[in-house]
């Protein structure tokens, strides 16, 4: 099959993916793009909201729609990294013979969906972060692959802050994006009172829009996505314009970061941009992509110095002084 | 489909180049005027001299465009950034930049035909695609803007107006221009009396009857005054001394005397005091008024006297016991008042025909010579000198051969004329009564040459009169009155033109005497000088100039 073939194909999957979302998942327009991104590139996403935005929903909605494993863990404070990981049983076979059998823990699903991550202990933190980074579980000596798709969706709620672990920013930084949800504007809100009227849960999807092969093949036609020379270096140059020691640095930069973007950030921009251009049935990535992705792929990796948290300087407003001042050539 | 992106890159390339074509030419053009510039500047304020001919600054500016030119066409283009700008230009979604992209790395090669397929039959404008940078257009503005006022101030100073003064070049425009139409209108007045004129002018009190009196008075007076003896007589004799009778007399070689502004003011008060005393006389024969009164109205007047010999003749009235003799008194004392009068009418007049009438450039002969009805002579733009002094045998001096190297060449006629007819002694005064004298014209034109013409060419040895002090004595060579060789020694600036004629056509010089080897010595009457600045109304700064050269000469 050529390839634009192939392409038209698998972006029609997605178009189509996206609107079985729609069908469930009222508004979140850029959360449920941010989401595909992601899935695409095979990273996880760090969801921010307040409570009932919906964030758990988004996720067992696409989970059901992409035909995957789907698993959700509620952190709380004692949770245990054998409770997310899985653990050894014993077990005794009948003969008698007593053996140990690893029990996999619910990060072995396709869809993972982290609830509030910043309530479990670091501990329990570190196992699944090591999780999404190696995409497998050690126990005991044994190493147990986690199976492709791989994607886990955790969750903060920023306006609790009592009895909370915040994530150290060297873990925040393995996430891909951190999209922040917002609340849904008056129409949303009576579309889904609309929906709501005769049953108080929502009716998921009955069958999958996308399998599993569907979802690798896009990945493996997102990778083959080009991009210029022009726009890498531009990347580059938004990458290092977020640390403050740099010539191209703008003024709030300069201010009020104290740390800028690892390579991480580059990959995650460079990535990122072909997904987007992929959903936009393009054939190479665009200045447009870059922009687009910018904000939810920067925005959890900059370090303020203490004057910026004390002044409130939001990062988004470093991010978007960064992106106007950059030039694109 | 291949050739579509072809021929776009084909043709961005062809305008990238043409772009640093420009970019290059304004580079060296720029660089090249810059260096222009500098070196005009440099040319101006003296430290360099200007290139011959003057067009290999011209050809210097285009070699360094066509380098600038040459060597931007040459340099290396980026064209994966040209095509991303052209992507984004004309919104092609940075097709370009990857099809460049791909094609470099000679793979993809499925991405590559899908995007040809999508460039297929798209076709762009070069100059929308890649427009001129704003950075350069500003650029070609600043250059066309000092282009401009290079071209400006190279229009100025060729033609020269001194770029740098222009407001102060106008100035002096404006007052050379009204001088010399003031120059002209006394030149034509038939009366040819320039401090007259500068009287009315700064006095506007001055009195038709007062100067009809002095008329009347003054032309019984001048046919006997020694300051205008008729032709045929040795003038530079009989001429130095009523010269120095009448600048005493004027009050303008008496250290008492006024500088020359007040020359106006001083003959006012001769005319004024000489119409009291002409009253008084009348009120005497007819006997209106008591011994007393007449002597108590001679004091008032005599201590208001201008001059020692006026106020010592009025005392001397007021003393008088007998009517007769206070009349004969008055008579001198009028008598001694219109040969003062004379005698500044006469000197400004001379001064005036000096000016005039030496310019070494000339042709600015006197109008007033045509005008004072044949006294072409008098105003003899009186170059002459040297022909005067020749006839005179006065040993020519080399003052005079400069004189007449400067040349008016015009009065070279009159000069012997007046040469064989004697020069009149009263040089200052000649220019003055060159109406009344139209026979002695020659000679009095002569006698109108600056006195220093006179006094060189006649070689008196007129003694200098007691107390002038205000006189500057120098022996030796006359002043070049060149106005080439004063401009070029930074003594004149290049466009005073009045100031010029001035200098050319009156020398301020009084001839005193004559050295044992036969050179004439020379006095220089620094309150002629005074009259002159006056009388054209010349800015402070030409004045300046104008004291500063004569003192040079004069050798303080």
């Amino acid at each position: 099959m050529l390839l634009e073939e192939r392409l038209a194909q698998s972006q029609l999957c997605f178009q189509r993916l996206t609107e079985e979302i729609h069908q469930v998942i009222v508004g979140h327009r850029q959360t449920i793009r941010g989401v595909l991104i992601c899935l695409l590139c095979g990273g996880h996403v760090l969801l921010e909201g307040v409570p009932g935005l919906g964030k758990t929903l988004l996720v067992k909605t696409l989970g059901q729609l992409l035909g995957l494993r789907f698993a959700r863990i509620q952190f709380t404070p004692d949770l245990m990294p054998a409770d997310i990981l899985g653990t050894n049983i014993l077990m005794e076979d009948e003969s008698g013979r007593r053996y140990f059998e690893f029990a996999h823990g619910p990060i072995f699903a396709h869809i993972v969906l982290a609830d509030e991550i910043n309530r479990a202990t670091p501990k329990t933190q570190s196992a699944l972060l090591e999780a999404m980074q190696e995409r497998g579980v050690t126990v005991g000596s044994r190493t147990y692959s986690l199976e492709e798709p791989f994607i886990v969706l955790a969750t903060q709620n920023p306006i609790e802050m009592e009895g909370t672990y915040p994530l150290p920013e060297a873990q925040v930084d393995r996430f891909f994006f951190k999209i922040v949800l917002s609340y849904p504007t008056q129409d949303e809100l009576d579309e889904i009172l609309v929906r709501r009227l005769n049953t108080i849960e929502s009716a998921l999807p009955p069958r999958p829009a996308v399998t599993r092969e569907e979802l690798l093949e896009a990945r493996r036609l997102v990778a083959q996505i080009p991009i210029a020379e022009p726009l890498r270096h531009y990347i580059v140059r938004l990458v290092a314009a977020t640390h403050p020691q740099a010539e191209e640095a703008p003024p709030l930069v300069q201010e009020y970061v104290e740390y800028g973007a690892s390579p991480r950030a580059g990959i995650a921009l460079l990535w990122g941009a072909k997904a987007n251009a992929f959903l936009d049935g393009q054939l190479n990535v665009r200045t447009e992509d870059i922009r687009q992705i910018f904000l939810p792929a920067l925005r959890h990796r900059i370090i303020r110095n203490f004057r910026g948290e004390a002044e409130g300087i939001a990062v988004e407003e470093i991010l978007q002084q960064v992106l106007e001042k950059t030039p694109e050539v | 489909m291949e050739s579509t992106y072809l021929t776009i890159e084909h043709e961005v390339i062809r305008r990238r180049r043409r772009l640093n074509t420009l970019q290059g030419l304004r580079t060296g053009v720029m660089i090249a005027l810059i260096a222009t510039l500098i070196y005009l500047a440099a040319v101006y304020l003296g430290f360099l001299e200007m290139v011959r001919p003057w067009w290999i600054l011209v050809a210097f500016n285009l070699l360094a465009a066509w380098i600038g030119a040459r060597h931007g066409r040459r340099r290396s283009i980026a064209l994966q950034n040209d095509l991303y700008r052209v992507d984004r230009a004309l919104g092609l979604d940075e097709k370009l930049a990857t099809i460049y992209e791909l094609r470099q790395r000679s793979g993809d090669t499925d991405f590559l035909m899908a995007l040809y397929q999508r460039l297929q039959g798209l076709v762009i404008d070069p100059v929308k695609a890649l427009p001129y940078p704003r950075s350069e257009r500003r650029a070609w503005l600043g250059l066309g803007s000092l282009a401009l006022a290079a071209s400006l101030f190279l229009g100025l100073w060729f033609v020269g107006i001194p770029p740098f003064n222009l407001m102060n070049w106008l100035s002096s425009l404006s007052a050379s221009g009204s001088s010399s139409i003031e120059l002209l209108r006394l030149q034509k007045d038939p009366m040819n009396d320039p401090l007259a004129a500068a009287e009315e002018r700064h006095h506007s009190n001055a009195s038709e009857d007062s100067r009809a009196q002095t008329g009347a008075e003054g032309s019984s007076h001048r046919s006997s005054s020694p300051c205008l003896e008729p032709e045929g007589q040795s003038r530079v004799t009989e001429d130095q001394a009523s010269a120095s009778q009448c600048d005493a007399t004027a009050g303008r070689g008496s250290p008492d005397s006024s500088p020359t502004a007040s020359d106006g003011g001083s003959r006012s008060d001769l005319q004024r005091l000489s119409q009291e005393l002409s009253e008084l006389k009348q009120q005497l024969e007819r006997g209106e008024l008591s011994a007393d009164e007449l002597q108590k109205r001679l004091e008032q007047l005599a201590e208001g006297a201008p001059s020692p010999e006026v106020q010592q003749t009025l005392r001397q009235a007021g003393q008088s016991q007998n009517r007769e003799e206070m009349r004969r008194q008055l008579e001198e004392a009028l008598s001694q008042l219109q040969r003062s009068l004379q005698e500044g009418r006469a000197a400004s007049n001379s001064n005036t025909a000096q000016n005039s009438s030496s310019s070494a450039d000339s042709g600015e002969n006197t109008p007033a010579s045509s005008s004072a009805g044949g006294d072409q002579a008098a105003q003899g733009e009186s170059q002459p000198t040297a022909s005067q002094s020749d006839s005179q045998g006065e040993g020519a001096s080399p003052s005079a051969s400069e004189q007449e190297a400067t040349g008016s060449g015009e009065n070279s006629s009159q000069d012997q004329a007046a040469s064989s007819g004697g020069q009149p002694g009263t040089e200052e005064h000649s220019g003055n009564n060159s109406g009344s004298e139209s026979d002695e014209a020659s000679s009095e034109g002569e006698a109108s040459q600056s006195a220093g013409d006179a006094d060189r060419a006649s070689g008196d040895g007129t003694g200098q009169e007691p107390g002038q002090d205000a006189r500057t004595t120098s022996q030796g060579r006359l002043p070049p009155g060149d106005k080439d060789l004063l401009i070029n020694q930074g003594l004149l600036p290049r466009d005073a033109k009045m100031l010029e004629s001035l200098l050319t056509k009156g020398i301020p010089m009084d001839l005193v005497g004559q050295s044992s080897e036969g050179t004439p010595t020379l006095r220089l009457n620094l309150e002629r000088v005074e009259a002159l600045l006056a009388l054209r109304d010349l800015p402070p700064e030409l004045r300046n100039l104008v004291r500063a050269y004569f003192l040079a000469i004069a050798g303080e």
